[in-house]
C-alpha cells in the first residue's frame, strides 16, 4: 500500500495561520524582536560584541514599512532553507538549545503577514562574506539570492505595510516599549529616519531601587498608587522573578487581576489568569519566568506544572509577606486586611494553617459593632452566630438589650470561616442560631405565667390565625419594645408561594396545595414582651379592644423589622389607624363633655 | 452580598445560571423578593426563572412545581413580554416532577400534559420531543409497554426542535424503558454512544452507569456490572443515587459497605425528597435488611445520633401508612430504629 502524502494550499494556511494565531497585528513586533533576540544571544556564546536592535519605521510617498535590524549571529544559506521556507521549522528546535531560546515553532515569521504580503529578510553570518536575501510571498512563494550590497553581519527584516495597515508613530513606539523595554538589549527606535531614542531599562528587581522608587514603578505601570508591594520568591527553580503590588482600593472576587508577565525577558501577556491564583485580584503584577511554557502564539501560557508552581510562588509569596508584617507592622497588616477580606477569605479557606493564622484578623459584624474573632473569643466562651444578614439584623435590637453578642456570618465566606475555625479551635463553642429558634433567644417567662395568660393568648390567637402568625409570651429587654415579629426564610418562601396559589387556577392550586402546605410547615410568630406595659395591660382581660391592639402590634412589629405588607395587613393597617383616630376622638369628646 | 439595584440583582442571575448551591437558591429568592418591592415585574420574571431551576436541579421540587404557574401565569398575560422558550424549557422539569408525588392524581397529570403538549405544538416544538415525554409519562405512570411504542415512534421523527433535550438526556431517558421491558441488549447498544462519551452533558453520562450497572446483572455479567458499579460511586456527586447503590451492594451480599450508606442516609436530610425517592430508598433499605436477615445476621447496631426524633416519628409513621408494600423490611428498620 503506498502512502499518499496531503496536499496543502500553502497560501491558504498562511493566511489562516497568520490572521488566526494571533489576537493582535502589533504582534509582528514581538516576533521578529524575538527572532532578534534568539540570534544575538547564539552569536554572544561565539564572540564578544556589542548587540544592538535598530527599529526603523517609514512611511513616505512609497507607503509605509518597517525595518528591523539585529546584529545576531545571522542565519546561512542553508538555515535559510531550512527555516525560512519551511513551515514549522525552527532553528530553535533542537533540545539541546531549547532552553537558550524564546521562539520554538518556527512559525513566528507568518505574523509578518498579517500586515504586509512581502517579507524581505537579509542575512549575513559572522563566519561567511557574503549575504543571503529572502523574498517571501504571501502565495507561499519565495526567492533566494546572494548579495554583496549589505554585508554587515546580522539580520535585516523589511516589511512593507499593506495600504490598509494604521500605524501611528506613539502606537508603534509604545508596542516597542512594551515587548521590548526589559531585554538587557539596546532598541534604538527610528521613525521616518528621526531618533525616538534608546530603549533599554532592567526589571524593578534588578535594580536596586528603594521602597518608594519601587512604589512609582507600580504607579506609572498600573496608573495606581501603592503603599505596599511583595517580591516574589521563587525557593524552588529560582527561576521566576517579579513584584507584586497590593492594590490600594479594596477588591471584591468579580474584580479584574492585572498583570504583565514576561518570558525570558519579552512580554506575553496581560492575561493575569494564567500567572496569579483565582483570589488574587487584588495583586498587580509584573513577572518574569525564565521556565514557563507558552503556547503556539505565545500570547497566553500552557498550563502545566510549571505554571501551575508560578501560581504557588505567588501564593506562597504573599503568605510569608502577611506573617512578616504581622511582626514587623501589625497596624499595616490589618489594613490591608480589612481591604481585602473577600478574597482573603476565600484563600484561607483552602489552606488550614494559613487561616489559622489569619482569622485573629478578620473582622466581622457582630452586635456589639465590628469586631475581629480575637475580640469575639476574649468576650464569650459561646460564641453565638447567624448565616444569614438579614434575620442578623432583626437580632441586633434584642441581642443588644439582652447583652448577647451575636456574629453575623451570613456574608459571603464568613459562614465557611466560622464554622472552619469551630472545627479547629476547641476552647470556645460555635453555636449557629437557626431561624427556627429565634424566639429561644428571647427571655422565657416562668410557667406561672404561662399558664396565667395562655387563655387570652388563645384569644388573641384567634385575630391573628388569618395573618398564620403564631403569638408567642417572652420576656425581654428592652422593656420599650412591646412585639417582634419574626419570620425564617421559610416563612417568607411559604408566604410566597401561598400568594402564588391564592391567585392560581384550579389545578395548578390544588396540585401546589397537594405538594406544599405552607400553613402546616412554616408560620410566622409574634413575640410578645410580657415585660412591656402595653402588653402586659393587653394580658389582664379579654376586652373589646383586643382585637385592634393585637393587629396594631402585629402590623407594627413587622414593619419594624422591614418585612413587606401583603394586602390584607395594608387595609388591616389603614383600619387599625383608623379606629385608633375615632377612639381618641371620642376620648377627647368625653373629655370635653366632663 | 449586596443585592438592591436592578443591576446587581441581574448581575448575580446571571453568575448562579446553573451553578445550583443553597447559598446561591436562598439569594436568589432575596433577589425574588427585591425586585418585588422594585416593582420590576420582567427582574422578578428572571428571578423566579432562576429560582425554579436552583429549586429543581437541589431537589426541592414541591416548591419548584407551587412557583412555576406563576411563570406560566406571565407569559400567558403578557404575551411576548418574558421569554416563553425558557418558561416552557422549565415546564419539561415540571412535568417530570409530577410523577413523583403521590398527592398528585393521575387526572391532574393528564390535564397538566394536555396543558403541556398544547403549549409545545403551539411553539413549533416539534413531534420528537413530545412523543418522547408521552413516553415518559407513560412509562413513569406504570405502562411501559405502550411507553415502548412511543419510544419507537419518537426514534422515527427526525427532524429536531428548538425545545428538544440534549442527546445525551435523550437516549438515557429512554433507557429506563427498554430496561422495564426486558430488552437488556437493546439498553446496551443504545447505550454504547454513551459509555462511549460520544455525547454527553452535565448529568450523562452519570446518570447512565446505575443503568447499565443492573443491566448487566439481569444478564448475568457480574464483573461488567462490577465495572459500571465503580463508575456510578465516582460520578455519584451529581445526583443522588444511594438506593441504586444500596441495591447493587445489597444484592451482591457487600453488607459493611452498604451499611455505612443506609446510616449516614437515615442520618441526613429527608425533608425535600419527593414520594418516590423516598419509596426507593425504603425499598432498598427493605432489600439490605432482608438479604442480610437471610444471610444469617439477626441484630445490627445503627448510630442515629444525628437522625431527629421528629423525623424517626415520620419514618414510623410513613412506615404505616404509605409504605405497605415494604412492611417487612421496614419492621426489621424500625424495630432497630426504636431499640437505638
Amino acid at each position: 500500500m503506498k502512502n499518499t502524502p496531503f496536499l496543502v494550499n500553502l497560501s491558504g494556511i498562511i493566511k489562516i495561520l497568520s490572521d488566526h494565531l494571533y489576537s493582535q497585528k502589533e504582534v509582528f513586533i514581538r516576533e521578529l524582536l524575538q527572532n532578534a533576540i534568539d540570534a544575538i544571544n547564539a552569536r554572544k556564546k561565539t564572540e564578544t560584541f556589542e548587540p544592538l536592535i535598530t527599529i526603523e519605521y517609514f512611511n513616505n510617498s512609497d507607503g509605509a514599512g518597517f525595518i528591523i535590524s539585529d546584529n545576531g549571529i545571522g542565519l546561512t544559506a542553508r538555515q535559510v532553507e531550512e527555516f525560512l521556507a519551511k513551515i514549522g521549522s525552527s532553528s530553535k528546535l533542537d533540545d539541546s538549545m531549547r532552553n537558550d531560546f524564546i521562539g520554538q515553532f518556527g512559525i513566528g515569521i507568518l505574523s509578518c503577514f498579517m500586515v504586509s504580503d512581502d517579507i524581505v529578510l537579509i542575512t549575513r553570518p559572522s563566519e561567511e562574506d557574503q549575504a543571503i536575501k529572502w523574498t517571501g510571498n504571501i502565495d507561499g512563494t519565495y526567492v533566494i539570492e546572494t548579495i554583496t550590497y549589505d554585508l554587515t553581519i546580522g539580520t535585516k527584516v523589511i516589511l512593507k505595510l499593506r495600504d490598509k495597515i494604521n500605524l501611528n508613530s506613539n502606537g508603534i513606539v509604545s508596542s516597542i516599549k512594551k515587548y521590548g523595554q526589559y531585554l538587557h538589549i539596546p532598541i534604538n527606535i527610528e521613525i521616518n529616519s528621526i531618533s525616538k531614542g534608546t530603549i533599554n531599562r532592567s526589571f524593578p528587581w534588578e535594580e536596586n531601587l528603594d521602597g518608594d522608587q519601587c512604589l512609582a514603578l507600580g504607579q506609572e505601570v498600573f496608573d495606581e498608587g501603592f503603599t505596599n508591594y511583595i517580591l516574589l520568591k521563587d525557593k524552588k527553580t529560582n527561576r521566576n522573578q517579579g513584584v507584586l503590588y497590593l492594590s490600594p482600593q479594596a477588591s471584591y472576587l468579580t474584580d479584574r487581576k492585572e498583570g504583565y508577565l514576561y518570558v525570558k525577558r519579552i512580554f506575553v501577556t496581560t492575561a493575569s489568569n494564567d500567572i496569579l491564583p483565582k483570589w488574587a485580584v487584588f495583586v498587580r503584577a509584573i513577572i518574569n519566568s525564565e521556565n514557563i511554557s507558552l503556547n503556539a502564539s505565545r500570547e497566553s501560557i500552557y498550563p502545566n506544572e510549571i505554571s501551575e508552581q508560578l501560581k504557588k510562588n505567588v501564593e506562597d509569596s504573599i503568605k510569608e509577606y502577611f506573617y512578616q508584617l504581622s511582626k514587623s507592622a501589625p497596624s499595616t497588616l490589618k489594613r490591608i486586611i480589612q481591604t481585602h477580606s473577600f478574597p482573603l477569605k476565600q484563600m484561607a479557606l483552602t489552606d488550614e494553617s494559613f487561616l489559622v493564622f489569619i482569622a485573629k484578623w478578620f473582622e466581622f459584624d457582630t452586635t456589639y459593632g465590628q469586631l475581629n474573632l480575637n475580640e469575639i473569643r476574649e468576650l464569650n466562651e459561646t460564641i453565638f452566630y447567624v448565616t444569614n444578614s438579614d434575620e442578623f439584623k432583626q437580632i441586633i435590637p434584642i441581642a443588644i438589650a439582652n447583652k448577647k453578642l451575636v456574629v453575623n456570618a451570613g456574608y459571603t465566606f464568613d459562614k465557611g470561616i466560622i464554622k472552619k475555625i469551630s472545627v479547629i479551635d476547641k476552647t470556645r463553642d460555635y453555636v449557629e442560631i437557626a431561624a427556627n429558634y429565634f424566639g429561644d433567644f428571647l427571655g422565657n417567662i416562668d410557667v406561672d405565667d404561662h399558664q396565667k395568660y395562655e387563655p387570652i393568648i388563645n384569644d388573641l390567637q384567634l385575630h391573628l390565625d388569618k395573618y398564620h402568625c403564631k403569638i408567642k409570651l417572652r420576656g425581654y429587654e428592652p422593656e420599650s419594645i412591646p412585639a417582634i415579629y419574626h419570620a425564617s426564610i421559610d416563612s417568607l418562601i411559604a408566604e410566597d408561594i401561598k400568594n402564588i396559589q391564592k391567585d392560581q387556577n384550579d389545578l395548578w392550586k390544588s396540585i401546589s396545595e397537594s405538594v406544599f402546605d405552607p400553613q402546616e410547615q412554616y408560620n410566622s410568630h409574634l413575640y410578645l414582651n410580657l415585660k412591656n406595659k402595653v402588653v402586659s395591660s393587653l394580658l389582664k382581660k379579654s376586652g373589646s379592644l383586643n382585637d385592634l391592639i393585637i393587629k396594631t402590634l402585629y402590623v407594627n412589629a413587622k414593619l419594624l423589622g422591614h418585612y413587606p405588607l401583603n394586602n390584607i395587613e395594608l387595609i388591616a393597617m389603614n383600619d387599625n389607624f383608623n379606629d385608633l383616630i375615632q377612639l381618641a376622638l371620642i376620648s377627647d369628646n368625653n373629655e370635653t363633655k366632663d | 452580598m449586596r443585592l438592591k439595584t436592578k443591576k446587581e440583582i441581574e448581575n448575580f442571575i446571571k453568575k448562579c445560571n446553573k451553578n445550583y448551591t443553597e447559598d446561591n437558591k436562598n439569594l436568589i429568592f432575596k433577589c425574588v423578593q427585591e425586585a418585588k418591592e422594585l416593582k420590576d415585574l420582567d427582574l422578578e420574571y428572571k428571578a423566579r426563572l432562576e429560582y425554579v431551576s436552583q429549586l429543581e436541579f437541589l431537589g426541592y421540587t414541591e416548591k419548584a412545581i407551587s412557583i412555576f404557574p406563576w411563570l406560566l401565569d406571565c407569559c400567558d398575560t403578557y404575551p411576548k413580554r418574558f421569554n416563553y422558550k425558557d418558561t416552557l424549557w422549565a415546564y419539561k422539569w415540571i412535568v417530570n416532577d409530577l410523577y413523583e408525588f403521590s398527592a398528585i392524581s393521575r387526572d391532574q397529570i393528564e390535564t397538566v400534559f394536555n396543558d403541556f403538549e398544547r403549549r409545545f405544538n403551539k411553539y413549533g416544538a416539534g413531534q420528537r420531543i413530545i412523543t418522547y415525554y408521552k413516553m415518559s409519562k407513560l412509562h413513569r405512570m406504570g405502562n411501559p409497554k405502550e411507553a415502548l411504542l412511543y419510544l419507537r415512534a419518537s426514534e422515527s421523527i427526525s427532524e429536531k426542535g428548538p425545545l428538544d433535550n440534549c442527546e445525551a438526556c435523550m437516549v438515557n431517558g429512554t433507557l429506563n424503558v427498554l430496561f422495564d421491558m426486558k430488552l437488556y441488549a437493546e439498553v446496551l447498544e443504545k447505550a454504547k454512544p454513551i459509555l462511549d462519551k460520544k455525547i454527553s452533558c452535565l448529568y450523562v453520562p452519570g446518570i447512565t452507569y446505575p443503568k447499565i450497572v443492573f443491566t448487566y446483572m439481569m444478564l448475568g455479567k457480574t464483573a461488567l456490572a462490577e465495572k459500571y458499579y465503580q463508575l456510578t460511586i465516582k460520578n455519584s456527586e451529581t445526583e443522588d443515587l444511594s438506593h441504586k447503590i444500596i441495591l447493587y451492594l445489597s444484592a451482591n451480599h457487600r453488607f459493611s459497605e452498604c451499611f455505612s450508606i443506609v446510616e449516614e442516609k437515615l442520618n441526613s436530610r429527608h425533608e425535600s425528597w419527593d414520594d418516590v425517592s423516598k419509596c426507593y430508598f425504603y425499598q432498598s433499605c427493605h432489600l439490605f435488611f432482608r438479604e442480610m436477615h437471610r444471610s444469617g445476621k439477626e441484630s445490627i447496631s445503627i448510630d442515629l445520633s444525628l437522625f431527629s426524633k421528629k423525623m424517626m416519628y415520620r419514618i414510623i409513621n410513613r412506615a404505616n401508612t404509605e409504605l405497605k408494600n415494604y412492611q417487612d423490611g421496614l419492621q426489621i428498620l424500625l424495630i432497630i430504629m426504636q431499640k437505638s
